[in-house]
């Protein structure tokens, strides 16, 4: 059945409200919401958020995992105008802190706190609500959020009105605000809703963290149709997510590489495939090999989608269309409807098919620019393009091939990580005098990270290292390994020679 | 419980203290503590416990073993081995 959409992700909500009422939106555990459902949790929420003044233009972050509320929230900020701030709930305090005075959150929204956060997070003059009840009293409950009641009233937002921010790794080390309007956002799923031909029969298993822009969009596409999200557990258990496609009849999975190494080799999924109709690929190039495989221990009727994109592109660049998996084996596919796209020398100028260059992207699904980083966004959006950093090529018939990236950024699993970051870290601990961040191949994330440190080497140093690492940083950025050397590499000009270290 | 027996817990309890709680502090690990939601292990972590038990342990985890009630704390992995090596 084909659908007519409206202008921004809520006004599609509510009308898909309006049509699938009873149609179940949301599946969590044992609870599920049905549309209808949604559109009053939103209604409530949102309602709560307008009576203590939150308005339009106003930046609402939430950091919380995956869950109902989780959207309840997200489309509350919407229903009052507001902009959505998702932040890694695994990032450590000082990092949110640091995201929410650089985005001027007025409100805050996270799972939990512990009454020390709470205090450091209070001195930041913001209102907090928490989904579990806490003993301070200027802290707002969750349920009494959705409790309160509902005006009925939501704000009428054009496609030009600026919908969220998604945090990506700068290349300095300080994080960038990728900048999305409504009609970025729209423009993104409805190319993504017409290549997965997603309907209201669709039922995705999620497991990717929806404050990215690969699990923001699987969210907002299924929304969009009247489809059914349903939230699976950690890919630390692979087969209980594979079990969990065949109760729950999902028709389709999204995943990164990692998460199909995984399935390949710790569940049965090879030997019992689920029914799925669709299974996505992106977050980083997965190999020819992998992806054979993956073809090889799929049902008969699933259909594989690789695919490329960009957050500053809202989520999705290209896509390659599973019919010409076979034949274009390793290439990222073809732009979506609403994507031109160029591969462009180092002057800008746009190159034949066959020569290797940049990638640069422009149509309604480009970003904004970079929250208050004029600097930044001056650098990738030029008259009218995003220069993607991507390198690759387009062959003949116009699929692109993607051969690398102009920048160090490590991915790690789902993660894209900046070493610098990680090097600014290692670098304060007193006894280390230096430090550089790499990433070598890892059989299951795709990369792992090495640290190589100068300093000292000993038992007591390594310690001390991991505990401060663990301190200030969330769980994938750890580096699984610490190499200690006497000197790192570099050019007459003091840069660390990565590639170097990377032999 | 066996000296065998208290040897394997303690030996896990050191590998998750020392490489994922930075810590010798043994009040710091419960046996009961889920992993996953305390947030002690992500799932690198359980792959890595799960190298942990093939090379100190040869305890070899099939892919369905691989689930929470078998790995998710120090309990539930004293279990899963008890039954592995019955």
């Amino acid at each position: 059945m084909s659908l007519a959409f409206d202008k921004t992700l809520p006004a599609q909500l509510r009308s898909i409200a309006s049509r699938f009422p009873d149609n179940v939106a949301l599946l969590e555990k044992s609870d599920n919401v049905s549309y209808l459902q949604l559109e009053e949790l939103i209604d409530r929420a949102g309602s709560y958020l307008k009576s203590t003044g939150v308005t339009t233009g106003d930046r609402v972050a939430i950091v919380m995992d995956n869950s109902i509320d989780y959207v309840v929230a997200f489309y509350a900020i919407w229903k009052v105008g507001g902009i959505v701030v998702a932040l890694n709930p695994l990032s450590k305090l000082h990092e949110i802190e640091k995201l929410l005075t650089q985005s001027g959150a007025s409100c805050l929204i996270l799972d939990k706190a512990s009454l020390e956060d709470i205090s450091k997070l209070k001195a930041l003059d913001i209102r907090i609500i928490t989904r579990t009840k806490q003993e301070d009293e200027s802290i707002t409950c969750w349920q009494s959020v959705v409790e309160h009641e509902s005006d009925g009233l939501w704000f009428d937002a054009k496609g030009e009105d600026l919908a969220q921010i998604i945090y990506t790794s700068g290349t300095t080390g300080n994080p960038k605000g990728v900048l999305l309007s409504h009609a970025n956002l729209m423009s993104n799923m409805v190319d993504i809703i017409d290549y997965l031909a997603l309907t209201e029969n669709d039922a995705v298993l999620n497991v990717l963290p929806f404050h990215y822009c690969y699990g923001n969009s699987v969210l907002h596409t299924h929304l969009c149709v009247g489809g059914k999200v349903i939230f699976a557990g950690s890919m630390a258990f692979p087969q209980e997510i594979v079990n969990n496609m065949h109760e729950f009849k999902a028709t389709g999975f999204s995943g990164v590489p990692s998460t199909y190494t995984l399935f390949l080799t710790r569940s049965d999924w090879p030997q019992n495939p689920p029914p799925l109709r669709y299974v996505t690929q992106a977050g980083g190039p997965m190999g020819k090999p992998l992806t054979e495989k993956l073809v090889a221990a799929c049902n008969q009727n699933t259909q594989l989608f690789v695919m490329y994109g960009q957050t500053e592109a809202s989520a999705r660049l290209t896509y390659l269309p599973p019919k010409m998996l076979n034949k274009k084996l390793g290439s990222a596919g073809i732009p979506l409807n609403n994507v031109c796209l160029e591969i462009r020398d180092e002057q800008g100028n746009k190159l034949p098919a066959g020569e290797q260059g940049e990638v640069y992207v422009s149509g309604p699904s480009i970003m904004q620019g970079y929250w208050q980083n004029s600097a930044a966004s001056d650098q990738v959006l030029i008259k009218g393009w995003l220069k993607t950093g991507d390198l690759g090529y387009l062959d003949d018939d116009g699929f692109l091939f993607l051969i690398g990236r102009n920048s160090d950024m490590i991915k790690v699993g789902a993660h894209r990580i900046n070493p610098m970051e990680l090097e600014e870290v290692i670098n304060k601990l007193p006894q280390i005098q230096e430090s550089a961040v790499i990433g070598i191949e890892d059989e299951i994330l795709g990369q792992k990270l090495r640290a190589f440190i100068v300093g000292e080497e000993s038992k007591e140093n390594l310690f001390a290292l991991k505990k401060h690492c663990n301190e200030y940083l969330p769980p994938h950025k750890m580096p699984r390994e610490f190499v200690w050397v006497a000197a790192l590499p570099k050019t007459a000009s003091g840069k660390i020679k990565r590639f170097e270290l990377n032999r | 419980m066996s000296q065998v027996a208290t040897n394997t817990e303690q030996l896990l309890r050191t590998f998750i203290l020392e490489n994922y709680l930075f810590t010798d502090d043994e009040s710091k690990l419960n046996n009961s503590d889920s992993f996953l939601d305390t947030g002690i292990l992500d799932s690198m972590g359980i792959l890595e416990l799960i190298y942990f038990l093939d090379e100190e342990l040869s305890i070899k985890v099939e892919s369905n073993e691989m689930i929470p009630s078998n790995l998710d704390s120090i309990d539930n992995l004293m279990a899963f081995i008890a039954k592995k090596t019955a």
